[in-house]
């Protein structure tokens, strides 16, 4: 049986696709077998972000209404063993996913996955519910924001109240995952810090992503940006996903660096 | 015979109706002094008391011979007594002056206040999300989150932050109050009566404060 883990935040554009990347690659190349879906049916992103946007065939959609098998969508990434992706639609929207066609995909991953990674759409409608109605687990990507901070906690009371497990009565067991960290503007009062989030959101923190230029180029290149060890992200994200299996770590990056006397005469 | 049935006219209407009615709050006073009283303000405004009708709210030592003195007093004042009010010892006596014991309404919603089932909820309110409790206290064990709404008949204590909304004695109990540990409140009600975030003194702001209903004033004290 595989542990089904929903990325999710409410809010759009905080770094769900990216971290959905992330942590799929990263729990594969510590060799678990590992499945990426993307939920954002008509935005497809993560077939973007994962670099095989160009072999897609078939889609989550297809699989769903019995027009492709799984094995036909399923796509093997090129760089790391292990990791799959099944592509959203992008000429359909959410009504495509059906509860039940949801269920029936999720349960057939389960059989041949350790992990199955959720990408879920921004909102709290229907695409954002059925990417985490079955979930074990959840991510909750928050940027260090009020509004992000405030969307993160609808979402976690919507995973508390309309996931299955809630409805079981079991708990899902949700992690803070937050992106876009700036230390030196949260020294500055520009943004709130780690605590800040954490006292409101009142989850387990998994980890801080610092805001670095190497996402960016990463998400340009179709390389998940875990798989740069050079940039603070990538190694950040390693953190993350060490937590996620267990692994004691501390948290890194919440200090702004001090610029060098060089940097300083020299600019950079 | 059935078309007979169907067209009667009853003889009348019974229907329920809620009228003011002065009240003469009693002593048990000599009737002398009580008459004494009467002609004074009858003196003062002659037709203050012409064909009124009151009620007798009567002292618990009454009895039926003073509260018969009493009547014949007020009849001849022109006024009309049309009901007694008391403790239940009185019913002899309202029976025997032909007059009806008047039920203590205010008893009655006495009663159902004191009806308190208390909510409790481990864990927190999220944005969104809201809680309400028609039969008492609503007791949080965590914080409310900015967004979410707690409701209760009664009071609402909050072992955590408030960020939210709080409305306690939701259907007028203004003797509710609301804690919490630490006011961040978008919005505090008690009984109707509510203030938001923008009229919270900026010096109450993440500290642990009751909020009570003093006369109409939403009174917010840090403890």
């Amino acid at each position: 049986m595989a542990k089904i883990i929903v990325v999710t935040s409410g809010k759009g554009g905080v770094g769900k696709t990216t971290t959905s990347a992330a942590v799929a690659t990263g729990l594969a190349v510590a060799g678990h077998k590992t499945a990426v879906l993307d939920f954002d049916v008509g935005l497809r992103n993560l077939d973007l972000i994962m670099g095989c946007e160009r072999r897609v065939v078939y889609d989550f959609v297809n699989v769903i209404n019995g027009e492709a098998t799984l094995k036909q969508a399923l796509i093997k990434d090129k760089r790391t063993d292990n990791l799959y992706i099944l592509p959203a639609s992008q000429t359909r929207d959410k009504d495509a996913l059906s509860k039940e066609g949801v269920e029936r995909v999720l349960n057939e991953l389960s059989e041949l996955f350790d992990f199955i990674i959720c990408d879920s759409p921004a909102g709290i409608e229907h695409g954002a519910q059925m990417a985490l109605y079955f979930a074990d687990e959840a991510i909750v990507v928050t940027n260090p924001e009020v509004s992000s901070v405030r969307d993160s906690d609808r979402i976690i009371g919507i995973l508390q109240s309309k996931s299955r497990k809630a409805e079981r009565g079991e708990p899902v067991k949700e992690h803070l995952l937050l992106t876009r960290y700036n230390p030196s503007r949260v020294a500055q009062g520009e943004m709130l810090s780690v605590q800040d989030v954490e006292e409101i959101l009142a989850i387990d923190l998994l980890g801080v992503i610092p805001e670095s230029q190497s996402v960016l180029k990463a998400s340009n290149q179709g390389v998940p940006v875990i798989l740069d060890d050079e940039s603070d992200a990538g190694m950040a994200y390693s953190d993350a996903v060490a937590r996620l299996l267990g692994e004691n770590r501390p948290h890194r990056f919440l200090e702004a660096q001090k610029k060098g006397f060089l940097k300083r005469v020299f600019g950079g | 015979m059935s078309m007979a049935t169907a067209t009667r006219i009853p003889a009348f209407q019974l229907k329920a109706g809620l009228h003011p009615v002065n009240q003469l709050i009693l002593q048990h006073q000599p009737l002398a002094e009580i008459e004494e009283e009467l002609q004074r303000r009858l003196q003062q405004a002659p037709d203050l008391f012409h064909l009124a009708p009151v009620v007798l709210q009567l002292p618990d030592s009454a009895d039926q011979i003073w509260v018969e003195g009493l009547l014949n007093l007020l009849r001849n004042a022109k006024m009309l007594p049309i009901g007694l009010r008391g403790k239940d010892n009185l019913q002899n006596i309202a029976e025997a002056v032909g007059l009806p014991l008047l039920k203590d309404s205010r008893k009655k919603s006495k009663q159902t206040t004191q009806s308190n089932i208390p909510k409790v909820i481990t864990g927190t309110i999220r944005s969104g999300q809201q809680v309400v409790n028609v039969e008492g206290d609503l007791i949080i064990l965590g914080a409310v989150s900015a967004g979410a709404e707690v409701l209760a008949t009664g009071s609402i204590h909050i072992y955590g932050s408030l960020r939210g909304r709080a409305l306690a004695g939701i259907q007028g109990n203004e003797q509710a109050c609301v804690s919490c540990q630490s006011l961040e409140a978008e919005l505090i009600a008690i009984a109707g009566h509510y203030r938001i975030s923008e009229d919270i003194a900026p010096a109450l702001a993440k500290k642990t404060c009751v909020t009570r209903l003093t006369e109409g004033n939403l009174i917010i004290q840090s403890v």
